[in-house]
């Protein structure tokens, strides 16, 4: 059972007739809480329900802001991205194993840097941190050498000794320093521990150190000493590259044991108490756990000790059987923790069960993804082993968890991309809830989606974007943001509103977008109002650099093809009206003239049928208008058909 | 002395070229520059500042000197600001100028192991809107400091007296600026417009305009002059590009480069050899371009033949692609900084300029 690992909070009360709890998602990683309580007071009075209400706000205690963490999950997402791009051709298990030391020396970076701030602020602010990261690296650690490393014959003491000696070091500082420190003998008189360290060392394997140590002591030259030593030195160890087949080994085994016993029921060692249980560990033919209890301060300790002394061929999977026998000697086994499941469940190949343990842990779900993935890389989550792991929707709550910060969203794409089902939807989802705290921001959200083929996050970015724009007046920047996502329709409205706001105060000199319609090349083309528009904006241009001929055409062109909106006509017309009275000579031909007095028709119609608004002064300005067109096409009736009589006159009839 | 230069020039040829550090930081940083140091130098110390972050800040770092491999860069000095860093640079190997996206421009000094503001401008009083600023360039002693809704200020650094002495007003976004001259700036914005302004003249009008991209609006990210050939105009786009320009010939004289993958985020040319110059981009990657000069035809006598296109660039990929944008790239002697959006800084040393 792990019931003690889910975390109860109390909510604060600010009356004791707090009755219940209602809560509510707030966020990814966050609840609010509300305590309601009864609307009666005790003498029966019914109290104002609202009266001091409060909503708490309990969130996950985040992975995201801490510093160091920061570091990790940036150090691990590289790993993770290599694991994913492991080139073809590669010694892919090598390879594994190369990213997964790479993530341990992250955790140990990771710790060693808490421990440092720890220091230098003289706090504890790391202490829980720290302890969370070991147990993860200790945890990683079996894993990598059981699961993820290829384990020749399947014999693990090697692999056990490897990782216990890594993380139980209480000896090991020590035995080194007494080995290269003291040259004469007697460290079993300067160090108090001496017999301590001798088995320390013994059941982690350190059969050289051993053996120094034994030369160390203050009557080494002894014969029982000397003979220890010995047997020490000839202790046979197995090893599946030594050519010696097991039931070989076993045999020798058998003897050098019986050589041990021998000499303890001679009774060499009966003198000397602390070397006899030297020799009795190693003699036994059963584990003594109860003369390695006090040596071993956790179960796994203790199992890998038996193994080394009574079973050194044991293979993975007898593993669950020792470590059951060693946790009987370490209490009841409802007081094991989180650490020992999960150590247990990976001892015991049980990969499924390993991974949900240390989704229990509370760092945010990264050691479960990490770890797992690697694992999924070997293929193990295929065999029964792993069956029930749904790698990928861890991979879909730890890249969720990234993507609801804006200093993480990117790194937690790399994570959802590998999310087959649903990760392109959630990164849909998960991106355009971001702040568009800035354009920069914007600009990198629209490249990342563009990357994802999420077009319409894209679309709808620039269209916030645009909003935004708008909000402070600033049709240029909508502009902008429109062509970036190539947004006809809202580029229309863009354009509709440039249009309008000049329809509407037609005065104004100048027509406030020429400049930044200006060199826009094929981008106006996105929308008919914006190429309308862009057109319109060359009709003035044309016509304030000299180029009235050209202006005159192009208006009529704008006018003939209708692209206009049936507000702006009247402003198209009115901008005839100069070229209308150009008479000598007409700048615009009688058929021209002809297109223009059909648009006054038709606008005139239309303002009468009440489809669009009455303009402002508008019979006059289309009186003015009328003038001007009888007037054009008076004097272009008489030039055009006199140049068209022209041929006539020149032949003769005789 | 003899003997000591010839093992130096042994060592030479055994020399490693852009050797690569990283550095994992805890913050998103937008822009990264070294404090200058004189030439021949290797400088050991760089400010950051960052962006999106709950509390923005600048930091100063110093890196271990000597051995490669002594750690990472220690945070030594953080002064907090409000809102992203959008732009910093230094004017002088002491002092820095950096704006951020909350309307603050800000005058530092770096003290030994230390970040101290200097002054802070009060920019409602220069502009209508300073609410936001994209960024500044500064040359002469002049700031021209860009608001988001593309008014542009200009004031001397020194002056406290809040008085800007020229101004272009502006309802349209500015992406990138920078000085050409001392009287000349050029502006950039997003739909691919350059224009150029002379400060001299009135400034409500461009004294030229012409597009970054003349067939699609492709957005303008950074300008800078040629530092040899101030007439020559260097410029990035979204779309990954960098062009060139003669603005005594605009019309006639561009060259594109198809560059980068996607937008160009940085564009920097070595201080002393200014044939060099450094891209960055958002597709991760960091380039160097070691004959930017011979592209200009720089090399060649410039009034008679200039020839823009006849050479072939050079460009060694210092960082190849990858997920994450690279924000800005800094060069001082032969190390380069360059800040990514994956909390890292990556430092190369010993680059091969020419």
């Amino acid at each position: 059972m792990v019931k003690e690992y889910v975390p109860t909070l109390q909510v604060p009360k600010h009356s004791d007739r707090n009755v219940g709890l209602t809560f509510k998602w707030a966020g990814h990683t966050g609840l609010a809480v509300h305590g309601f309580k009864n609307s009666r007071t005790e003498d029966g009075q019914v109290s104002d329900p609202n009266a001091d209400d409060s909503v708490h706000f309990v969130c996950e205690g985040t992975i995201l802001y801490d510093p160091e963490i920061r570091k990790l999950i940036n150090e691990s997402n590289a790993t993770f991205i290599a694991s994913r791009t492991i080139p073809r051709g590669a010694d892919v298990r090598k390879r594994i194993l190369e990213l997964s030391r790479e993530h341990r020396s992250s955790i140990r970076q990771c710790i060693e840097n808490m421990q440092t701030k720890m220091k230098q602020k003289n706090n504890n602010m790391y202490e829980n941190w720290v302890g969370v990261l070991d147990n993860i690296d200790h945890i990683w650690h079996v894993c990598e050498l059981l699961h993820l490393d290829v384990i020749p014959g399947d014999i693990v003491l090697s692999k056990l000794l490897e990782w216990t000696r890594l993380h139980s070091s209480d000896y090991d500082l020590m035995v080194s320093e007494v080995i290269t420190h003291s040259h004469t003998r007697g460290a079993d008189i300067r160090y108090p521990n001496y017999w301590d360290m001798v088995i320390g060392s013994l059941i982690e394997g350190r059969f050289e150190a051993c053996r120094a140590l034994l030369r160390l002591h203050s009557e080494a030259e002894s014969n029982a000493l000397c003979e220890a030593e010995m047997l020490l030195r000839t202790i046979p160890l197995y090893s599946v590259y030594s050519g010696i087949s097991v039931p070989e080994f076993t045999a020798r085994w058998r003897g050098w044991k019986s050589t041990v016993r021998a000499k303890i029921d001679s009774g060499l060692f009966t003198s000397r108490p602390q070397l006899l249980k030297v020799m009795t560990l190693i003699g036994g033919e059963e584990p003594l756990y109860e003369l390695l209890k006090p040596h071993c301060s956790t179960w796994y300790q203790m199992m890998t000790a038996s193994l080394l002394l009574t079973e050194q061929t044991a293979k993975i999977h007898d593993l669950s059987y020792h470590a059951g026998q060693c946790i009987a000697h370490y209490g009841d086994p409802s007081s094991l923790k989180l650490l020992d499941h999960t150590l247990l469940a990976l001892l015991d190949s049980n990969i499924s069960a390993a991974i949900k343990k240390l989704q229990l842990t509370s760092d945010g779900g990264w050691c479960a993804v990490h770890l797992t993935n690697l694992l999924s890389l070997t293929g193990i989550l295929s065999t029964p082993q792993g069956k029930g792991v749904d790698f990928e929707a861890m991979v879909l709550e730890y890249g969720q968890l990234l993507m609801s910060s804006q200093s993480f969203w990117q790194v937690g794409l790399t994570y959802l991309e590998h999310c087959r089902t649903s990760g392109l939807e959630v990164m849909r989802v998960s991106l355009m809830e971001l702040p568009l705290s800035s354009e920069d921001v914007a600009l990198r959200i629209v490249s990342a989606a563009k990357d994802y083929g999420l077009d319409d996050v894209v679309k709808s970015v620039c269209k916030i974007m645009g909003h935004q724009k708008l909000e402070r007046e600033n049709l240029a920047g909508a502009l902008t943001w429109a062509l970036l996502s190539n947004d006809s329709e809202m580029a229309g409205n863009i354009a509709d509103k440039f249009l309008r706001s000049y329809a509407r105060g037609c005065s104004e000199v100048e027509i406030g977008c020429a400049s930044v319609l200006e060199n826009l090349g094929q981008s106006t083309l996105i929308s008919p109002r914006l190429t309308f528009l862009a057109k319109y904006c060359e009709f003035h241009s044309l016509y304030e650099n000299g180029g009235v001929k050209e202006a005159a055409e192009l208006l009529v062109r704008l006018l003939e093809s209708k692209v206009s909106p049936k507000y702006f006509w009247l402003t198209l017309l009115s901008d005839a009206l100069p070229l209308l009275e150009h008479s000598n000579p007409p700048l615009l031909s009688h058929d021209d003239t002809m297109i223009i007095l059909a648009c006054l028709e038709e606008l005139m119609m239309d303002v009468a049928d009440n489809i669009i608004e009455l303009p402002p002064q508008f019979s006059k300005r289309t009186e003015n208008l009328r003038i001007a067109i009888a007037r054009n096409l008076a004097t272009t009736i008489l030039r055009e058909s006199a140049f068209l009589s022209a041929p006539h006159n020149t032949i003769k009839c005789d | 002395m003899d003997g000591s230069m010839a093992s130096l020039s042994s060592l030479d040829t055994r020399k490693q070229y852009n050797t690569i550090e990283r550095a994992y930081v805890h913050l998103k940083v937008s822009r990264a520059r070294w404090v200058p140091v004189p030439d021949g130098q290797s400088p050991f110390q760089l400010v950051t500042g960052s962006y999106s972050e709950l509390n923005n800040s600048l930091d100063l770092w110093t890196c271990p000197r000597g051995k490669l491999d002594e750690g990472a860069p220690r945070a030594v000095s953080t002064v907090q600001v409000s809102g992203d860093v959008t732009e910093l640079k230094f004017i002088d190997p002491q002092t820095f100028l950096a704006s951020t996206g909350k309307g603050d421009l800000l005058l530092f000094k770096v003290k030994e192991e230390l970040i101290e503001q200097v002054q802070k401008w009060d920019t409602s009083q220069m502009v209508c809107d300073a609410h936001s600023f994209t960024g500044f360039d500064v040359a002469d002693g002049i700031v021209a400091l860009a608001t988001t809704d593309g008014q542009i200020v200009c004031f001397p650094y020194s002056d406290s007296s809040n008085a800007p002495s020229n101004m272009i007003p502006g309802k349209d976004g500015v992406k990138a600026v920078s000085f050409i001259r001392h009287n000349e700036i050029a502006l950039g914005n997003l739909r691919g417009q350059i224009s150029i302004w002379d400060l001299r003249e009135n400034v409500f009008a461009p004294a030229i305009t012409f597009p970054y991209n003349a067939d699609s609006a492709i957005g303008v990210t950074c300008l800078s002059p040629f530092p040899l050939q101030k007439h020559i105009l260097v410029a990035s786009g979204c779309d990954g590009t960098i062009a060139t320009w003669d603005l005594r010939n605009v019309t006639n004289t561009q060259t594109i480069y198809a560059a980068h993958s996607k937008l160009v985020t940085d564009l920097r040319f070595h201080d002393m050899r200014p044939g060099n110059l450094f891209t960055s981009s958002f597709a991760g990657d960091v380039w160097h371009w070691n004959n930017f000069d011979e592209l200009l035809g720089a090399s060649v006598s410039t009034a008679q033949s200039f020839s823009l296109g006849t050479q072939k660039p050079n460009v060694l990929c210092l960082l190849p692609e990858k997920k994450f944008p690279v924000n800005s790239v800094d060069v001082c002697g032969d190390s380069l900084v360059s800040a990514c959006d994956n909390d890292l800084l990556v430092f190369i040393n010993s680059l091969k300029l020419k």
